[in-house]
């Protein structure tokens, strides 16, 4: 669109045009084309990481590990009827899943029902009654399960079974200290789960009384009975 | 016979195509891209810079090397390629003026360091009356009256480039012109 006032400058305008022919020099062009364009720096040279989608997609994937570690590790520390409970019960289920040994899903079931003990003792502190069946529920098929496990593991390993021993004994203490604080109508489903740890006491006790093959014939033997299975109950027997 | 086809098609390519080759890294294509706006660049950068010439061509290397960097920050669909390339000589040209802060004064002040210019140049042969008016310029002025008359550039595009409104731009050329004429005429 031209504008009114250029027709006052036609002849200014007319001799601007004509400084269209200040161009560079061919040795200029030339230096240019040949000598910098080829040693250019390729676009992967400047922009690696730095390209949009695969920013986007880098940050995406960092939020998902973050925000994943962070919802496991809170869930972790939930109680029954807490949102998150559901994924503590979930990431439960996914270790006893992928651990295949007896002896590492003996040690998982005890260490549930040890979370199962505390998360009675908290709910009693807080709220009373509430949850209180589900809890001792789920506490006495943890036990069960674990000893229904430690039937399977290897007989020489008397350290799996010492271990649920042990354990067995002190949640059916701590099971007796909940019960004096809890409110009289849990008493009963505490008293349950009390029995069923030491039911689940004296099975391991039979377990253990029966002779364990004879060590000598093993040299094995002693190296696999040092392992702790509480550091790595996914271990293999 | 095949190359020389080649080439005949490649520099009647749109800048769309070179850019989008480019993108994949065509050194041969921004060599196209570098040829068809070279000039052009050089002598907005020339007419900025006091019509100087080692620095316009030094401050014209800069431009293309710069957008080959960027380049692929440039989206598909809004392909201005002139107005990209001038808006990065522009910037080049800003950056120059401030690293150099006792050569040239953006505003209407310059007029004595341009002064400086001409005096320069006042011996050299081939410099017409126009260009020594044209360094008399403010730096505003130089760059409107270049892009709308010697490079022949809309309105609309000088615009955005210099990020003025229309009217804004149609008074700098007014103002530019008539000076110019003033001075033409001394």
């Amino acid at each position: 669109m031209n504008d009114d006032f250029e027709k006052n400058y036609i002849d200014v305008i007319k001799g601007l045009r004509t400084l269209k022919s200040i161009k560079t020099s061919d040795n200029f062009r030339k230096r240019f084309t040949t000598l910098i364009i080829p040693n250019l720096p390729t676009s992967n040279t400047f922009r690696p990481l730095y390209f949009l989608p695969f920013r986007l997609a880098f940050i995406i994937i960092i939020l998902i590990l973050v925000s994943g570690t962070g919802l496991v590790m809170a869930a972790d520390k939930s109680h029954p009827g807490n949102l998150l409970y559901p994924v503590k019960k979930a990431v439960e289920k996914l270790q006893l899943t992928i651990t295949n040994n007896p002896s590492g899903k003996t040690t998982l079931h005890m260490n549930n029902a040890d979370k199962r003990v505390d998360e009675l003792e908290d709910s009693i502190k807080q709220s009373g009654n509430r949850e209180v069946e589900n809890i001792t529920s789920d506490y006495e098929s943890q036990v069960k399960d674990a000893v229904r496990e430690s039937h399977k593991v290897d007989n020489n390993k008397e350290d799996v079974k010492s271990m649920i021993d042990q354990k067995l004994e002190d949640q059916s203490h701590k099971l007796e200290d909940i019960k004096k604080v809890a409110p009289t109508e849990s008493h009963v489903s505490i008293e349950k789960a009390i029995e069923t740890s030491k039911t689940g006491q004296e099975e391991i006790n039979q377990l253990q009384q029966k002779k364990p093959e004879e060590k000598s014939d093993n040299p094995n033997t002693n190296n696999l009975s040092t392992q702790n299975p509480l550091e790595n109950p996914i271990h293999q027997d | 016979m095949f190359s020389w086809l080649k080439n005949k098609l490649q520099n009647g390519a749109s800048d769309q195509l070179l850019i989008q080759k480019i993108q994949h890294e065509d050194k041969e294509a921004f060599g196209l891209l570098y040829l068809r706006y070279i000039d052009s660049i050089y002598r907005y950068i020339y007419f900025r810079m006091g019509q100087d010439k080692p620095v316009a061509e030094d401050l014209s290397e800069i431009v293309f090397l710069k957008a080959w960097k960027s380049i692929y920050q440039l989206k598909k669909d809004n392909l201005n390629f002139r107005s990209w390339l001038y808006t990065i000589a522009h910037n080049t040209c800003v950056d120059h003026f401030r690293q150099s802060r006792n050569q040239v004064k953006l505003e209407e002040n310059t007029v004595h360091t341009d002064l400086d210019f001409e005096k320069k140049l006042i011996n050299e042969e081939n410099i017409s009356d126009l260009q020594h008016a044209l360094m008399r310029l403010t730096d505003e002025q130089k760059q409107v009256i270049t892009m709308k008359y010697i490079e022949e550039m809309s309105n609309e595009e000088i615009s955005k480039i210099l990020n003025k409104s229309e009217d804004a731009i149609r008074a700098i050329q007014h103002r530019g012109l008539k000076k110019l004429r003033i001075l033409i005429k001394k």
